[in-house]
């Protein structure tokens, strides 16, 4: 952790998406680090520990979350970001791979803030990290945002 | 005359009579009476101027010689004894001269006159109440004087007044007969006819045509009172009968209001238990039935059981409680008659026994029966008054309240058939919808299935093969390059795959809006989802504004529309610029939407083909697709109540259609709706490469 920016949490129980995702971040020069947990219950485990101002854990600009994984699915994780007392307002944006109209209508009802199809291909998805990190890294302005400019 | 006329018509039979009688009598009798007085009065005249002339003759004779020799006293004395005759008026006799001689007169009488004609001949003349009669007296040839005899007509004025009298007193019989006959006619004709007024009256004010009229009187009268009476009894028959017709009409309009009622009871749809006691407090009240009860009999006519019984069964009692009844019950069946219920029939069925206790004697097995169903029997318990053949329209009654209680038996079997097969139907169907619901369910996890699992080592492959391309290009030789390219395009590929049978089989899951849609919106949306396509193709793509309005799902329509123009610009000759056309024409209440291209074309034998999944008409390597377009169309225009088609010649291009019901101006009036794009069709899989900026 560069300790600059606040990062950007990615949740998913495919190892092999991490690994494209952090390679796409790098080759889009993404400004924030990219933190990651590997499912549900490990990104649960992380943001208590942000929440609970634990060193080593800044509350992430942004969580991009998976729905479909073992144990907790990425619906349980966004509800439970949504109940928490510190937390409910963390940006939330949906990263899977269905673009089941169900699943659309189900995230944004759970209070996602927005939702993204992956992208087969390495182009788009260095394409889209690269989108993403400017629109919640740099345009959009985060509700738990302390020391925005100052820190920088 | 009129006024003659009318009296004489409103005058009685009685007075008619006398009026005819006097009318037949009198003129006869007058007449008659007055030539007889004619030629009476006649011969008195005649009589009485002979018997004038014979006196004349005689005084004249013996007053000759008183003449001859003057003696005049002994003439006046001869004259007075004329005295004796009292018709006799006066005597005179004359001299030659014709001076008077000698003369008589009756005191109160004519004085003859003094003197006559000397040479008169015999003469003899009525005057005012006498006759008068001039003789000359002459004796042998020698005329001595004239004689002269008045004598009084009286006698003759008796005979006539006495004969007027007796004429008059005949008439004044006679019409007394007349009367008398007139009343003696007139009670024999009239009294009779009379009689029959008052018995026609008497019919007419008491209806009672038991009463006749006496037969008497002359032939005619007696004709008359018999044809009268003959009538009587044939109008008392005709009242008999019609009587009799009416009260049966009664009857029948009761019983038809019985069986009205009845059938009211069966159309709302009541127990038919109730039909039975129903129909069956009706049975009872004809005449002649003491019992009735309501069999059904099981179907196949193993069991029998009492619907319904009047009076009631004291406890329920089956017919086939023992085999005994049993038996009893079904030869009662079979037989058709009706039997006897003899009061010391030993081990009688429970029924029968019940029967007899309200007053039957015999019992009746009236079969219920349907067309093709026997369904049980009316017993009917009679109190032996009557066979059952004598009453035959009580019969008829009971027959037909029979069919009403077997109708509505059946009905209720029927019923509960019918709530059977629905409930095994609703239960059939909750199982089906249950399975098509897990189905659905498998089928949509499927889906997501495909969706993520199958896309997620796509991802790798191509996400590897891009790293190993990107880290370790430079090291490989460019064949090895090359392939590793071709991993990746195929790994593209199979990822369009994926999502067009995704958006193929999501067409035909999710439940659809059907609503006012605007095709403009659609084609424009739809083009701009392809824009990347059409303009690296260099597309040539003109819209003729403005398109109509259809309704159909605008998401779905969307996919279509995308379809048909990805495909126009697809399939065209190596070199040539797509050229794409698109508009809409009115089908009737219908629209459609045309897409034209110039392209290659589909051969007839293809042209339905095209529409179906995966079909290809050329390599991918040739035109790239998936092969699910276009049945993406056909099943997205299906699933908005629309079709999909295609008119295309070999080598001078396509024209590709859907065709969707209209949207009638009244309903697309919300603009608002039409353009509402929901978040589900945000995100639209047309199997594209993303589009990222």
């Amino acid at each position: 952790m560069s300790g600059g920016l606040p990062p950007l949490l990615v949740v998913d129980d495919e190892s092999d998406d991490l690994f494209f995702f952090q390679r796409a971040a790098t080759a889009a020069n993404l400004a924030n680090p990219v933190d990651t947990a590997d499912g549900g219950d490990a990104a649960i485990a992380w943001l208590t520990a942000c929440a609970a101002g634990e060193p080593g854990h800044v509350v992430p600009i942004a969580v991009v979350l998976d729905l479909k994984m073992p144990r907790r699915s990425g619906f349980e994780v966004l509800a439970w970001i949504r109940a928490h007392p510190d937390l409910h307002r963390l940006p939330v944006v949906v990263y899977t791979s269905s673009s089941l109209d169900p699943d659309v209508g189900r995230a944004y009802d759970l209070g996602a803030n927005s939702y993204l199809v992956k992208p087969v291909t390495f182009d788009a998805l260095v394409a889209l990290i690269r989108t993403l990190g400017l629109y919640w890294g740099v345009l959009n302005r985060c509700p738990h945002q302390r020391v925005p400019a100052s820190a920088g | 005359m009129t006024a003659i006329a009318t009296r004489w018509k409103g005058a009685s039979i009685r007075v008619r009579f006398i009026v005819a009688f006097l009318a037949a009598v009198l003129p006869v009798m007058a007449i008659g009476f007055a030539v007889l007085g004619a030629s009476e009065i006649r011969s008195l005249r005649r009589a009485l101027r002979e018997e004038t002339l014979t006196i004349a003759l005689l005084v004249g004779t013996n007053g000759a010689a008183d003449l001859a020799f003057d003696a005049r006293e002994e003439s006046v004395a001869a004259l007075a004894r004329l005295e004796e005759d009292p018709d006799m008026a006066s005597a005179a006799l004359y001299d030659t001269g014709g001076r008077l001689f000698s003369a008589w007169q009756r005191a109160g009488a004519a004085a003859p006159p003094a003197a006559v004609d000397p040479g008169t001949t015999a003469s003899i003349r009525f005057a005012e109440d006498e006759i008068q009669a001039l003789l000359p007296v002459s004796r042998e040839g020698t005329r001595y004087g004239t004689v002269r005899i008045a004598v009084s007509t009286a006698r003759l004025d008796r005979r006539t007044r006495t004969y007027a009298a007796t004429v008059a007193g005949l008439g004044a019989a006679l019409a007394l007969l007349s009367v008398l006959l007139a009343s003696l006619l007139q009670g024999g004709l009239s009294r009779p006819i009379l009689d029959l007024a008052r018995v026609a009256d008497r019919i007419r004010t008491h209806g009672d045509f038991s009463v006749r009229a006496a037969e008497r009187g002359g032939p005619e009268i007696q004709a008359l009172a018999g044809g009268f009476n003959a009538m009587l009894v044939a109008l008392e028959e005709r009242r008999r009968q019609r009587d009799l017709a009416e009260a049966s009409w009664q009857r029948s309009a009761r019983r038809l209001a019985a069986l009205r009622e009845i059938d009211t009871a069966i159309l709302e749809g009541r127990p038919s238990g109730d039909v039975a006691t129903e129909a069956l407090r009706h049975v009872v009240e004809v005449g002649g039935v003491a019992w009735a009860a309501v069999v059904d009999v099981s179907p196949g006519a193993s069991s029998a059981r009492v619907v319904s019984a009047r009076p009631p069964l004291a406890d329920a009692v089956d017919p086939v409680a023992t085999a005994d009844a049993h038996a009893t019950f079904f030869r009662l069946l079979a037989s058709g008659q009706a039997v006897p219920v003899e009061a010391g029939a030993p081990e009688m069925p429970a029924f029968l026994s019940a029967a007899r206790a309200a007053g039957a004697r015999h019992v009746l097995p009236i079969p219920l029966r349907t067309r093709e169903d026997f369904l049980g029997c009316i017993l009917v318990g009679l109190d032996g008054d009557l066979p059952p053949e004598e009453m035959p329209e009580e019969m008829e009654f009971v027959h037909d309240l029979a069919d009403v209680v077997a109708v509505s038996i059946l009905h209720a079997r029927l019923s509960a058939r019918v709530e059977e097969h629905t409930a095994e139907l609703e239960r059939r169907v909750a199982e089906r919808t249950a399975r098509l619901a897990a189905s659905v369910k498998e089928l949509e996890s499927f889906g997501y299935t495909v969706a993520h699992d199958l896309r997620s080592p796509l991802r790798s492959i191509h996400g590897y093969g891009s790293a190993v391309l990107e880290d370790a290009g430079a090291l490989v030789p460019e064949s090895s390059r090359a392939y590793l390219r071709h991993i990746l395009a195929s790994a593209e590929r199979m990822d369009r795959l994926i999502q067009d049978l995704l958006a193929y089989s999501g067409m035909g899951l999710e439940p659809i809006a059907i609503g006012p849609v605007a095709l403009t919106l659609v084609v424009s949306e739809a083009r701009a989802q392809i824009d990347d396509v059409l303009r690296a193709r260099d597309a040539d793509l003109v819209v003729v504004e403005p398109l109509a309005e259809v309704r159909g799902h605008r998401g779905t329509l969307v996919k279509v529309a995308a379809h048909l123009l990805l495909n126009a610009a697809t399939f065209t000759r190596p070199g040539e610029r797509p050229r794409i056309r698109v508009w809409t024409e009115a089908r009737g209440a219908n629209v459609r939407l045309f897409v034209e291209d110039a392209g290659l074309g589909i051969a007839p034998e293809h042209q339905e083909r095209i529409f179906r999944v995966f079909e290809r008409l050329h390599r991918e390597d040739e035109f790239p697709g998936t092969g699910i377009g276009l049945a993406i169309v056909k099943r997205g225009a299906e699933r908005c109540g629309g079709t999909a088609g295609v008119s295309s010649t070999l080598g001078r291009g396509s024209v590709f259609w859907i065709e969707l019901p209209g949207s009638p101006p009244s309903v697309r009036a919300d603009p608002a709706q039409a353009g509402n794009g929901s978040a589900s069709e945000a995100d639209l899989s047309l199997g594209l490469p993303a589009r990222r900026p």
